[in-house]
């Protein structure tokens, strides 16, 4: 018979039961017939001979029993019966129930929530077509050693020219966009340039209308725009008739002629995150409104990058064979373009890893943590049940010596625990729900597609199987107790059962060692993390975010003309930024204002550069990250002056140009020089350094800052953010500076006003999330323990109460009697934690990713985690040792 | 818990017993246990109560197969067959068997000293 037919028997049996039976019925009453027969042959009376033939076959009904627990299916049949008797036992002891279900609930619960935060975020399949075969194709740069940048627009054009390995690619830019309604004020809007291949790319196809075509994705090619399912709700009330009207963005009229649904801009925002010098280009939700590229060589040249490339691997390609050939490709551009492409490269990733690559550590370190609480809490029921047994001994000795099976009695045992557990899991699904919603409330933007985290069907599907297996395994505890009950001994009274014999007292000290060292583990990578965080939070990025309100807006080209001929004399700009700073400066509290062209936590933009002189040496330098301010700039954020001069007003178009740059392009490109009064090259002009400031990290509170150089806005327009500095609570200046942005310009979007801190703050989110969650579970996980801890000796304890009172007769005092316990806990207790930081040393090597400034082995979280875990175990053992310590010794004997 | 001891010892034997039967012809239970007492010469007494689960465990490993069919006085009854792996099963237990038994007679016929 194969695997299968067997397999097929089993089913049949179990679903067919009632016909199976019925089949063996009839055999055995064959055989009794036959049997009596020839017996009534030897001269018996019928009676006489069917009364020994039945006896011969030992009952129909006990035999038809037999027959059926060699089939397999009795289980079944006792399952009813054995449910309700479960039922009735934990209805009988409501305080261990409670107690169980509660400690499950916890554990089954915080599985659900971060689950269902995995599953949504990781595990779902991606919402677009043959995801894994999409790449994300970045541009490599040897000189500054990146290696996620755009590409160039004739970079793209080659490259898909050439390559081989892809049979599928589309370029995209986002942006910020200004939509101005009909009616009401203009808002800032996600916006998304994508060439006409992205959508059919990734597969996304219209809820309505349609996407663009070729002679929409041309240079100077029609405004026209499709519609994100979002925006077409929220802004146009899911109009049917959107298609063909117009919208107004960034000053100019758009045609509307299609809609795509949520989804269609899946991972983007990651992708931009992700390059080597961008910012996230929102970072604030959906992208809102999509544009063809209409992207020309004159409009984009060879030397700058603004395009992400994303490809399809041609079918059994594999991503170092399209790495290898593009890499070809890129050294080929390297010889023909020397001026724009000497040592840039190609560095092809799956677009899965570049979604998923910076926040799938934390969800696998939090899946961890949580199975972890999951276990722990599952010892302690364990523990509970344990306990019981004993209780319970002489009732499964009645069982067995009435003739139960051991068959019997652990299925018996396993539905009661499978039972407890399933309990444990509903109400873990009312507590995931709750968690849930407060670890999204926690949980950073940043996270792709955390918006559609839910408790699903597969989710609930994996809480029951998570229940049952928990239920099965913690059962498994007293299953195997109620094997070893002494039967007869029991019944005579002579035995109270298994977990009072030596190695029963050692299998529940072992539980609780275990769980202690697991709750050790956790909270040692806790305090990791808090002490990165805290590390994080010292870190002096250069300015100080403290008592600064900031908000974000965009220059339409419209009413702020781009004419680079007159370039830098951009009237309107120049005005718009002076009647912006006379604005903000009235309002009453404002020290100072000052503008710029990103805030300090926005990476911004970066350009090549030379130094008149050194235009070889210059060839092998990284790029510049280029800032440009209003000289109010640097009193506003606090940002130091190092030497020479800062930035003045007078430094405007007319006036010679001027640069600032901070210590780290001293550093790097003016070694053993004095920078100030050196010149420095870019953009077609050369600008006399007249001074040094202190470095920002615009890279990120944990990267170091970047070579910088700072440009008056008065020499180089540019504006998009403003700064107050303010005197009281920074968030009661945030309406007054965005009426300020409006009274300076009502037809702006204002867009990101807050106080400084509260970006400073957003900036760290995945960090703050994963310390806040790994605390609270390692917080748990340790009151657990310490529960055990507490159970396990006070269990014991009594347990003793015949030996503890026969040694205080003989003269024990209660401080000997009050150390033995003592003494027992505590040698737990060390054994638990020791066992926990040993494990932590091997598990912690996990974090190291996550870890800011704080070696994985830091001596001082060790010491205070494993210090924290025996005084607080001290203490819970504290409690028994004194009750022991009380009880009157003729109260002990007479005890048992 | 241990039931009955008894069958517990005996459950081997009357596996290879009821293979060896059914190798013969196809035969329903009552028959197995009518043949095997008269081969036997009424020496080995199949405890009916054990034959039928042994039956279904036989079945369970796949080395026999049932079917109902009729039998020479016209009752239907449940017939039992040997498949091909319980054929080789067959051989496999009887030289088991052979190799113990011969064992055992060797100690019980020995007198002393080294073979």
């Amino acid at each position: 018979m194969s695997v299968f037919a067997r397999l097929w028997a089993r089913v049949e049996a179990i679903v067919r039961r009632n016909k199976v039976d019925r089949e063996t019925a009839e055999e055995l009453r064959f055989h009794l017939d036959m049997e009596t027969a020839k017996l009534e042959g030897r001269g018996l009376t019928p009676v006489e001979a069917r009364r020994r033939a039945q006896l011969a076959l030992g009952g129909v009904g006990r035999t038809l029993d037999a027959v059926r627990d060699e089939r397999g299916t009795n289980w079944l049949e006792h399952l009813p019966q054995d449910l309700r008797y479960a039922g009735r036992r934990l209805a009988r002891s409501p305080g261990f129930t409670t107690v169980a279900i509660l400690t499950l609930a916890l554990g089954i619960g915080a599985n659900t929530a971060i689950y269902s935060v995995v599953e949504g975020v990781l595990l779902r399949a991606l919402p677009f077509a043959d995801a894994s075969r999409l790449v994300q194709v970045w541009e490599t740069d040897r000189k500054s050693g990146t290696t996620r940048e755009p590409a160039s627009w004739p970079d793209y054009v080659d490259f898909v020219a050439r390559a081989r390995s892809l049979d599928g690619s589309a370029a995209l830019m986002g942006s910020e966009v200004t939509l101005t309604p009909s009616d009401g004020p203009a808002v800032r809007i996600s916006g998304m340039s994508v060439t006409r291949e992205f959508f059919p790319l990734v597969g996304v196809t219209p809820l309505l209308g349609r996407l663009f075509g070729p002679e929409e994705d041309r240079p100077a090619g029609p405004r026209v725009v499709v519609l994100g399912e979002g925006l077409w709700r929220s802004g146009f009330g899911a109009d049917p008739g959107i298609v063909g009207r117009t919208v107004r963005v960034n000053d100019q009229e758009y045609q509307v002629i299609g809609v795509v649904g949520h989804g269609a801009d899946f991972g983007l925002d990651q992708i931009h995150a992700r390059a080597a010098y961008h910012a996230p280009y929102s970072g604030t939700g959906e992208v809102g409104l999509w544009t063809p590229l209409q992207a020309a060589e004159a409009d984009f040249p060879r030397s700058t990058h603004p395009f992400f490339m994303l490809g399809r691997l041609a079918r059994g390609v594999s991503v170092a064979d399209a790495q290898q050939e593009l890499a070809q490709v890129a050294q080929e551009l390297e010889l023909s373009y020397p001026n724009s492409n000497a040592a840039r490269g190609v560095h092809v990733e799956r677009f899965q890893d570049v979604v998923f690559g910076p926040s799938r550590p934390m969800m696998l370190l939090l899946l961890g943590a949580v199975g972890l609480v999951l276990l722990v809490a599952c010892v302690n029921v364990a523990n509970l049940l344990l306990a019981r047994g004993t209780a319970r001994a002489r009732e499964i000795a009645v069982r067995g010596t009435l003739g139960a099976g051991r068959g019997r009695i652990a299925q018996q045992c396993l539905v009661e625990s499978v039972l407890l557990a399933v309990l444990g899991g509903v109400a873990g699904t009312g507590l995931a729900w709750l968690g849930l919603k407060l670890l999204l409330a926690l949980a950073p933007a940043d996270i792709p597609r955390v918006s559609e985290v839910g408790i699903n069907g597969p989710v609930l599907l994996t809480t029951l199987l998570v229940s049952l297996g928990v239920g099965l395994v913690f059962g498994m505890v007293p299953t195997i107790q109620a094997f070893h009950v002494d039967l007869m001994g029991t019944i005579r009274g002579e035995s109270t059962g298994v977990s009072s014999t030596p190695a029963g007292r050692r299998f529940r000290a072992g539980l609780v060692v275990t769980e202690l060292a697991l709750s050790v583990g956790l909270v040692v990578a806790a305090g990791l993390l808090i002490r990165s965080f805290w590390s994080v939070l010292q870190v002096n990025p250069g300015y100080e975010a403290r008592g600064v309100v900031k908000a974000e807006f965009q220059l339409p080209a419209t009413r702020y003309p781009e004419d680079y001929r007159i370039w830098p004399a951009w009237k309107e700009v120049h005005d718009f930024d002076r009647r912006l700073l006379e604005a903000v400066r009235a309002i009453p509290g404002v020290e100072n204002a000052a503008i710029g062209n990103a805030n300090p936590l926005d990476a911004g933009f970066t350009n090549s550069f030379t130094v008149p002189g050194r235009e070889a040496e210059a060839r092998d330098w990284p790029e510049i990250s280029i800032r440009i301010v209003t000289p109010s700039y640097f009193p506003t954020l606090g940002v130091a002056s190092i030497s020479g001069r800062q930035l003045s007003d007078g430094d405007d178009a007319q006036a010679p140009m001027v640069a600032v740059i901070n210590q780290a392009a001293a550093r790097r490109f003016f070694e053993h020089q004095d920078p100030v009064g050196q010149q420095i090259r870019f953009w077609g002009a050369t600008r006399q350094i007249v001074g040094v400031v202190g470095d920002e990290r615009i890279h990120g509170l944990t990267l170091p800052a970047p070579a910088a150089v700072y440009l008056p806005t008065g020499q180089a327009p540019r504006s998009s953010v403003v700064f107050a500095r303010v005197t009281g609570d920074p968030a009661a200046f945030v309406e007054p500076l965005r009426r300020a942005v409006l009274a300076a310009d009502p037809g702006l979007a204002v867009y990101a006003a807050e106080p400084l801190t509260e970006t400073v703050r957003e900036s760290q989110g995945q960090r703050r999330f994963a310390v806040t969650v790994l605390s609270a579970f390692a917080l748990v996980t340790f009151l657990l323990a310490l529960v055990g801890v507490h159970g396990v000796i006070s269990y014991t304890t009594s347990q003793r109460t015949r030996e503890l009172g026969i040694r205080m007769a003989l003269g024990a005092t209660h401080r000997m009697i009050a150390g033995l316990v003592l003494h027992e806990g505590l040698r737990l207790a060390l054994l638990g934690t020791g066992l926990g930081l040993l494990g932590a040393v091997a598990g912690t090597r996990l974090l190291s990713g996550m870890l800011y400034e704080v070696k994985p082995l830091d001596p001082l979280t060790y010491l205070a985690a494993g210090t924290l875990a025996v005084l607080l175990a001290v203490v819970a053992v504290w409690l028994p040792a004194r009750r022991a310590a009380r009880v009157a010794p003729s109260a002990c004997l007479r005890a048992e | 818990m241990p039931r009955d001891d008894r069958t517990d010892l005996l459950q081997g034997t009357l596996e290879l017993l009821v293979l060896k039967t059914i190798s013969v012809e196809p035969m329903h239970g009552w028959g197995i246990t009518q043949r095997i007492e008269l081969i036997s010469r009424n020496i080995l007494q199949v405890n009916q109560g054990s034959l039928y689960p042994a039956l279904e465990r036989l079945k369970r490993k796949g080395w026999i197969r049932s079917e109902w069919r009729l039998t020479e006085n016209n009752r239907r009854a449940r017939f039992y067959h040997l498949t091909a792996e319980g054929r080789r099963q067959l051989e496999r237990e009887r030289e088991t068997w052979q190799r113990a038994s011969a064992a055992v007679n060797w100690i019980l016929e020995w007198a002393g000293g080294l073979p």
